[in-house]
């Protein structure tokens, strides 16, 4: 589904280069649940950036769903992005002018063929979805942090798109909103979304299908949990 | 999706009331401006009572005589040269010559002065004035120089307190003249026909054909009213052969006369801020004005686009997540755009009423009229095209002011900026 093919992010300013990600390859297949884990600064959040899109490799290939994304121009990037995946950040990032319905409606206002009716049957679905059915017209600010990052799920998952990137979703939660966010992150992942998430919680991350652990921009390990009855290797 | 534009846009606005009232005090005064000369144009050149076909009608206001070697007079048309000449084209139409003049007005111990103007009895039949008492002066009254006159509603409210004041008499420059007509007042802004009485121009003597510019030039304007419009371009013809023909006749004096027009009403006053040599038609004015209006509009718009370049770290995780979420570039630079489009349209229709009410409350001065009769009616109007007008400069300023925040914005790294930020 994912297929990151001898990536390198190089980071250059006029005096200095940084080197954040050097010869990733990686292939998240289809209804994978990938945890990405490392210390701060070792490329984590560059790696998901590049996945999602939002950032180009400075060497190497992107593939998604099949599909090369070398040399797509601005507007095909954004449509592919708005199709096929969806983003989950620590901070939730919701805007605050607009209540819960019209969040989650705001990716599928860029989406080709969706009309009002459906934008909000679609919205309402996803909404009930992660439990918020009776939270629809209330602002971000009237909501916890969980019901918030339940929200973002929601935008994330509404207009159908089948990958959900997750930067530390639960990294601003207590425990027990945590625990009900990844819960739907599960439910989710069974109902066949491949999510890849960065996080620090090793006791999430060994809840999810696969850990890949990172350090100073290079991916060391590939472990796959052992609940699924597989191997670990170093990379 | 529009829906959800002018909710944030709103949303916005209302978030940040400083930068709101600034904005749209910028652009508002901005559009005030431009739109208190737009409709003062108008308003001077729009067809209404009296003035209803206003449109039809072609002036002649002024003349230049040079006499070789020994004067050059500018002035309006000589009282003969309108009368006995250009009143007697043979292009079927309306011919109305007059004056004006301020009159010292006196009835039973008031004295008022104001202005006259002294026509003959085509004036009515070219001005549809709304007659509330008596009538017009004829013409057996004119021909017979009757010392009659029509006023307006307000001059006889003023010396009467009444309408009906049908034969009786009031004193102009020491003259006794029996009012036979009472007239609704004619706006301010007809500034073709505006007055505050009317009495015959065969009071006045022609006078006799002399050497030099006495003839030519003197104190009246000619208003023609073709019978057709297509007899407008015959008019002018018949007029010009006409004035050739003169001025062979004056070649061994020695004199040349040339008029100014004939003009239709938008040239007339377009031309009374130019001179012959300046003016080169009414496209050429539109066109530096346009101009103007541009350069005029330049200055808000640098200070709203810095304002609104502010902005961008305000709303930097709300345009990277639109980003991350499939908005490409183009989308988000139009959506930017549009909601600086709805400012500025905001302001723009506050910036029009201000115009207006600008237009109400300095009306004597900008139509250059005295305010001596308090109750005169003043019709200002909004039209169609100035309210297309205003959403077109608005529109413009829009783009100015909103092109490269909304390009800058668009440009925004959303991996960046979504890595940290707030709830």
């Amino acid at each position: 589904m994912i297929e990151l093919i001898d990536i390198q992010k190089v980071y250059r300013t006029s005096t200095v280069e940084t080197v954040a990600l050097e010869e990733v390859n990686i292939d998240i297949k289809r209804g994978e649940f990938v945890s990405v884990m490392g210390p701060s600064g070792c490329g984590k959040s560059t790696l998901l950036n590049i996945a999602g899109l939002l950032d180009l490799p400075t060497n190497g290939r992107v593939l998604i769903d099949g599909r090369t994304t070398e040399g797509m121009k601005d507007k095909e990037l954004a449509a592919f992005r708005n199709k096929m995946i969806g983003f989950v950040f620590q901070s939730f990032h919701l805007i605050n002018e607009l209540n819960v319905i019209d969040n989650v409606e705001l990716p599928m206002l860029y989406s080709n063929g969706i009309s009002a009716k459906e934008r909000h049957e679609k919205a309402i679905y996803a909404i009930e979805k992660v439990g918020l059915g009776h939270r629809m017209k209330h602002y971000p600010s009237e909501l916890s942090g969980g019901q918030c990052q339940r929200v973002a799920i929601a935008r994330a998952i509404a207009a159908g798109t089948s990958i959900l990137l997750a930067d530390e979703p639960t990294g601003n939660l207590d425990s027990r909103m945590g625990e009900e966010v990844m819960q739907i992150l599960f439910d989710l992942n069974t109902q066949g979304t491949t999510i890849v998430m960065v996080t620090h919680d090793e006791k999430l991350a060994k809840q999810t299908g696969r850990i890949l652990r990172f350090f100073d921009g290079r991916q060391v390990f590939s472990q796959v949990n052992s609940s699924l009855k597989q191997e670990d290797h170093v990379v | 999706m529009w829906f959800s534009y002018l909710k944030l846009v709103f949303a916005g606005m209302a978030k940040n009331k400083f930068f709101t009232a600034l904005s749209l005090f910028g652009i508002s005064s901005t559009v005030m401006i431009i739109m208190t000369v737009v409709l003062l144009f108008e308003n001077s050149v729009a067809p209404r009572k009296p003035e209803s076909r206003l449109d039809e009608m072609l002036f002649i206001k002024r003349v230049k005589v040079v006499v070789k070697d020994q004067s050059v007079s500018i002035g309006n048309v000589g009282r003969r040269l309108a009368v006995e000449y250009l009143a007697k084209l043979k292009t079927p139409a309306l011919i109305n010559v007059s004056s004006t003049d301020r009159f010292e007005i006196f009835y039973q111990g008031k004295l008022i002065s104001q202005q006259v103007i002294v026509t003959d009895p085509n004036y009515w039949r070219i001005y549809d004035f709304d007659f509330i008492k008596g009538r017009s002066f004829n013409l057996a009254e004119y021909n017979a120089k009757a010392q009659v006159v029509v006023i307006s509603s307000s001059l006889s409210n003023y010396f009467f307190g009444s309408l009906d004041v049908i034969g009786k008499m009031i004193k102009l420059r020491s003259q006794e003249y029996r009012i036979v007509g009472v007239v609704k007042d004619p706006p301010y802004t007809s500034t073709n026909c505006f007055a505050e009485a009317w009495v015959p121009s065969s009071l006045i003597d022609i006078p006799a054909e002399s050497e030099g510019s006495g003839s030519w030039s003197g104190e009246c304007y000619l208003t023609i009213l073709p019978n057709t419009p297509a007899d407008k371009q015959r008019v002018i013809d018949d007029v010009n052969d006409l004035m050739r023909k003169l001025n062979i006749r004056l070649a061994s004096k020695k004199t040349t006369v040339t008029l100014t027009g004939p003009d239709d009403a938008k040239t007339v006053y377009v031309r009374g801020y130019q001179s012959d040599e300046e003016f080169k038609g009414v496209t050429q004015f539109y066109l530096k004005w346009v101009s103007f209006i541009l350069l005029f509009l330049l200055l808000p718009s640098v200070n709203l686009m810095s304002l609104n370049i502010t902005r961008i770290r305000e709303r930097a995780t709300e345009i990277a997540l639109r980003k991350a979420f499939g908005a490409s570039r183009g989308v988000l630079v139009k959506q930017l755009l549009i909601e600086n489009i709805i400012l500025t349209v905001i302001g723009g229709v506050i910036g029009l009423t201000m115009a207006y009410a600008v237009l109400r409350i300095f009306a004597y001065q900008l139509f250059n009229v005295s305010p001596d009769m308090g109750d005169v009616d003043l019709v200002i109007t909004v039209n169609i095209s100035a309210f297309i007008l205003t959403l077109l400069v608005c529109f413009i300023f829009g783009i100015f002011s909103g092109i490269i925040p909304a390009l800058r914005m668009s440009k925004l790294n959303p991996a960046e900026i979504l890595k940290g930020g707030n709830k």
